[in-house]
């Protein structure tokens, strides 16, 4: 592992602190939301449709209210018809209104005084249903007289890219490739199930849940509760894995709702199978490509037509243009998005949305016409592959609501872009560059890849070959606001952090001490971190597109400089008669900058100096974000290059990893223990999606037919080669705290080209997704003959 | 078994010897043997014991003795127990088999009783000619393991009867072997065959057997094989016929897990491959 910070410049950044809650975690004393009980809480159980598509005609509850031990129940009738939206559209729709979109989609909610009251009480309801006709896929949704799923209608506006002169790019090309792929709908597949208490005192609510964006749920809450946010309460725990599954979830809404309703704490612990098959999921994405090279390999055009389905209640437009990008130096091109509603579990933002779908169809297209050309895949994506400085085509935040309208109006791509922004936006720091250069080095590429469509060994019915892939995602959304953070420093000089971001495995509540210490000049251990009560967070997106480093990251650091300001302020004024510049924090010691070791006082000193000071005022520290991220015109990327052996065996098609290197450009590494289990935990989930992970929906009801993991199968550990190595990059960026940028979501986008790209090798022919030993078995019969 | 309506929870007992978990069997009592299975059919699939009667306390159903003409195995070995078996060939599929947690709790007996078409202990235990001894409330029987399965999730076990042991026969001279296809690591087979082969002292083959799971509604002895190979000298042989038997002795299903296509088209392959793991086991035998 190549770490690519200089340690003896920093305390903190840089350093593999250990996780805060390692301890908690393994001793299983961490809580999550489903620990927690209050007094005089019931339990509530949700009523859902076995249709895909239905109106709510008649709820009779009375069996249900007979039940000893039941104590009320909710109903559309008893919901405000307000639509919630959660954010980026992950979802839009009422909590409940009588309207069943998808076969598990809640219709109405009980509340009893044990989980198994609630649950037999639930089955008890009858509901009257008028059956709709079901859309169950993009292409149904988008025909002529198409039942509507929502009242918007089925389809979203197209989402259009375009750049250069496409007709002249087409004409400019010797070789022409085509490529469909039908990329599957990929679960979250949680390990553990979420909960969501929520507890009413008068007006005022106060929710529990596990959320990666606390902020967004008190949004999402006032808006399906209809009470201003000031009156909602959040306090948001760990998630265990996410993935893009515990935003703000509909879930959530109908508990707080039940909880007004009955006048009680109410709690609604999901089930296994409730969290596979009713709350989000990965969109099912069709990606049609095409893409022209000369003989002397350049890129002359590139166009895809990209069509995602939004399921029940997801409402998003795009699945992150980014991807396309990262090929920077294709001439000209086109990608249009088209989203459309369907009578299936709601979809939504998984981790790499987009990467590992819209990603994908563009390595392999490049990947197509680099094994037209001869050319090596490594040296194809260094030679395509857009560098620091070099301009994107796009920025994120085109879908948020207020530019939706903006969007559909003009279709262009800066429609969020106000007119007077500078030109252009380029790249602010790293690429794939450096990494795909260490990588190859490292794997030893150049005597492992032997060709395209060749595999390097074969012994019997065993076919090894190698393959590379590469990856993008921003770190986090463009011009949307700004993500605050404030640094409380005690009169004894602890220090608590408030920021808002998830804790779902991706070790922010470490990271962001990390930066805070250094900033503040403190011993990490003398600050704890609140991250879930909005009451005490100030509002950011939360732990989203790979945005907290970067954008938290940016807050929390301003925050601690402004507390040190302060803290040196008091400290100049009151017991070194100096100017604050002339001092500084380093080891919880205040000193002057020019002779550290002579006169120093702790800041608890500095503080309590203040109490004798007639305004008193400082005893408490608070510190805010004096700067907001510069209006600039880079934007920041991070990056992935993987690189994958895998062994294929033609007689029954089982694919195994055999050697894993994983490298990242992330900018600056806080924590290299953090960062690298992002980058394993995303190359595994990836390669997934590559090989097995796929939702099967019932052909009549659109259900999810494989609702837990004994049929949706994830990879584990023992899965994955024993042999997997992290390389981390050696880029700054500008403006990301200590020179850091995002982590979470490209190492989830280049394991899935890079293994297609490593069975292609090994066999000799292109695998549907997920490469399931059968679909290989079938590629193998088109192909028509053993290969080799 | 039966499935009765009620919330509360089951009486566990747990005897000593055969002879008290005879009699403590009743309307309502289901046996527990680890429990691995049995739990997962309380928490999801509706069952409601009034009574479990643990298994896995009496001595007489976990030991394993060696003649010279047969191993037996108690039905109440762990799976990690068996790791350790004097069987190569069941030491082999068990170290296959699902996770260490679960290899810690779950017994040969519950595998076998559970009756799961997939199960991979069948498979191997039919290529090695096993018979099995049942108690029972009328005393003992023992009957070919062979015929013990009558469909999926059955047996011919009443209620009251329990699956004390498994006995293999262990002749000179044989080998087996058993290989499958699973999405990953953890898993149950897709589709499974085990081999054995036992030869002469001439080195010609004396006896051979195939037997496969998860590609039929119970675990499946492919018949003819013997006959097929019986006589030939064990080197050089080809398996290509004894494949296309396999696969003409199945009746799969499709589901969400692999086609029925799929599955009989790999009962062949892994009935060749298991052959051919089985032969070059015998060739690091000394031979006659």
């Amino acid at each position: 592992m190549t770490i690519s910070f200089d340690p003896t410049e920093h305390d903190h950044v840089g350093k593999p602190l250990p996780v805060r809650d390692a301890r908690e975690k393994v001793s299983g004393r961490l809580r999550y939301a489903n620990d927690l009980a209050l007094a005089g809480m019931v339990h509530g159980a949700l009523v859902r449709s076995p249709h895909a598509h239905a109106k709510v005609l008649r709820v009779d509850a009375t069996e249900a209210l007979a039940l000893p031990g039941v104590v009320g129940v909710l109903t559309h009738e008893d919901t405000p018809r307000t639509v919630w939206d959660g954010c980026w559209f992950n979802y839009r729709g009422p909590a409940l209104d009588g309207h069943a979109r998808f076969a598990g989609d809640e219709v109405a909610a009980v509340a009893a005084t044990t989980p198994e009251i609630a649950r037999a009480a639930a089955a008890l309801i009858r509901v009257e249903y008028e059956v709709l006709p079901a859309v169950l896929t993009a292409e149904a949704a988008g025909a002529t007289g198409a039942e509507p799923v929502r009242d918007e209608g089925n389809l979203r506006e197209p989402y259009v890219a375009e750049w250069g002169d496409l007709a002249a790019g087409e004409a400019e090309a010797d070789h022409i490739l085509h490529a469909v792929i039908d990329h599957p709908s990929q679960q979250m597949a949680t390990i553990g199930r979420n909960a969501c208490l929520a507890d009413w005192e008068g007006d005022r609510v106060t929710v529990w849940t596990g959320s990666q964006t606390p902020s967004e749920l008190k949004t999402g809450l006032a808006m399906a509760l209809d009470i201003p946010q000031s009156k909602v309460r959040v306090q948001a725990l760990p998630t265990g894995s996410s993935f893009g599954q515990w935003w703000s979830n509909n879930f959530m809404m109908i508990t707080a709702l039940l909880a007004r309703k009955i006048g009680r704490p109410v709690k609604i612990e999901l089930s296994n199978a409730e969290c596979f098959a009713t709350v989000k999921r990965r969109h099912k994405e069709l990606s049609t490509g095409r893409i022209g090279v000369t003989e002397d390999g350049r890129i002359t055009f590139l166009e895809i037509d990209h069509v995602m389905d939004n399921g029940g209640y997801g409402f998003k437009n795009d699945v992150g243009f980014f991807c396309v990008d990262n090929w920077g130096r294709a001439e000209s091109g086109r990608c249009t998005v088209r989203a459309a509603s369907t009578n299936l579990v709601t979809a939504g933002c998984m981790r790499g949305v987009g990467d590992v779908t819209l990603g994908n169809c563009v390595e392999r297209l490049c990947d197509m016409a680099a094994e037209r050309l001869g050319l090596d895949p490594v040296e194809f994506r260094l030679s395509h592959q857009l560098r620091t400085g070099e301009p994107l085509r796009h920025i994120m935040g085109h879908d948020v609501p207020e530019v939706a309208q903006a969007r559909s109006d003009s279709k262009a791509f800066r429609a969020k872009v106000p007119a007077d922004w500078p030109e252009p936006f380029v790249l602010s720091s790293g690429s794939t560059a450096e990494i795909l250069r260490e990588g190859a080095a490292a794997f030893g590429w150049d005597q492992r890849f032997v060709g395209w469509g060749k595999p390097n060994h074969c012994d019997g019915e065993i076919r090894r070959a190698v393959g590379v892939g590469t990856g993008i995602h921003c770190c986090g959304v463009e011009l949307e606001g700004g993500t605050a953070a404030t640094v409380r420093v005690n009169p004894d000089g602890s220090v608590k952090l408030h920021a808002s971001v998830g804790r779902h495995g991706s070790g922010a509540e470490t990271t962001q001490v990390q930066v805070a210490a250094e900033a503040l000049g403190v011993t990490w251990d003398m600050i704890e971190m609140e991250t879930g009560d909005t009451d005490s967070c100030p509002w950011s997106h939360g732990s989203i597109a790979s945005n907290t480093m970067y954008r938290t990251g940016f807050a929390t650091v301003s925050a601690a400089k402004d507390a040190k300001r302060q803290i040196l302020e008091v400290a100049a004024r009151n017991l070194f008669n100096c100017d604050p510049d002339d001092l500084d924090i380093r080891q919880n010691l205040v000193h002057r900058r020019t002779r550290p070791d002579n006169e120093r006082y702790t800041i608890a000193e500095v503080l309590n100096a203040v109490r004798s000071d007639a305004l008193g005022q400082f005893s408490t520290v608070i510190g805010r974000p004096t700067e907001a991220m510069p209006p600039s015109t880079t934007f920041a990327r991070h990056f992935a290059a993987h690189f994958v052996e895998v062994e294929a065996d033609v007689g029954t098609g089982e694919i195994r990893l055999l050697d894993y290197l994983a490298c990242q450009d992330s900018g600056t590494v806080v924590n290299p223990h953090v960062l690298m289990n992002q980058v394993i935990g995303g190359a595994i989930c990836g390669a997934g999606f590559a090989l097995h992970e796929e939702l099967h929906f019932h052909p009549e009801t659109g259900a999810v037919m494989n609702d837990g993991f004994l049929d949706y199968k994830v990879l584990r550990s023992a899965d994955f080669p024993a042999r997997t190595q992290v390389i981390f990059g050696n880029s700054h960026d500008s403006v990301g705290p200590y020179g850091a940028r995002g982590a979470g979501e490209a190492p989830i986008a280049a394991p899935v080209p890079a293994i297609c790209q490593a069975v292609f090798n090994a066999i000799g022919c292109w695998v549907d997704l997920p490469m399931t030993p059968e679909r290989v078995i079938a590629a193998l019969d088109r192909l028509g003959h053993t290969p080799h | 078994m039966t499935i009765i309506a009620r919330s509360t929870e089951p009486v566990l007992q747990r005897p000593a010897t055969l002879t008290e978990a005879l009699a403590l069997s009743g309307p309502g009592s289901v046996w527990w043997a680890g429990g691995t299975d049995l739990w997962l059919m309380i928490d999801r699939k509706g069952l409601r014991p009034e009574a479990l009667i643990d298994l896995t306390h009496i001595a007489e159903l976990r030991a394993i003795q060696t003649t010279g003409a047969e191993t037996t195995l108690g039905a109440a070995l762990t799976l990690a127990e068996l790791e350790a078996s004097p069987l190569p060939a069941v030491a082999d599929t068990v170290r296959s088999m699902c996770t260490v947690q679960t290899r810690t709790l779950a017994t040969l007996g519950g595998n076998l009783c559970h009756a799961a078409p997939s199960a991979d202990l069948a498979p191997v235990l039919l290529a090695l000619g096993a018979e099995v001894s049942i108690a029972g409330p009328a005393g003992t029987r023992r009957i070919p393991l062979d015929g013990f399965f009558t469909g999926p999730g059955r047996t011919v076990l009443s209620a009251e009867e329990i699956l004390t042991a498994v006995h293999v026969p262990t002749p000179q001279r044989q080998t087996a072997a058993y290989t499958r296809i699973a999405r990953t690591v953890v898993d149950i087979a897709l589709v499974g065959a085990a081999a054995s082969l036992t030869l002469d002292e001439e080195c010609h083959v004396l006896d051979a057997r195939v037997a496969l799971c998860a590609v039929a509604p119970v675990p499946l002895l492919v018949p003819g094989i013997a006959e097929a190979l019986k006589g030939r000298a064990y080197d050089g042989l080809d398996f290509a016929g004894c494949a296309k038997m396999a696969e003409e002795a199945c009746a799969p299903i499709t589901d969400l897990r692999a086609s029925a296509d799929y599955r009989r088209r790999m009962a062949g392959v892994l009935t060749r491959r298991a052959l051919t793991t089985a032969a070059d086991h015998l060739r690091r035998m000394p031979c006659a």
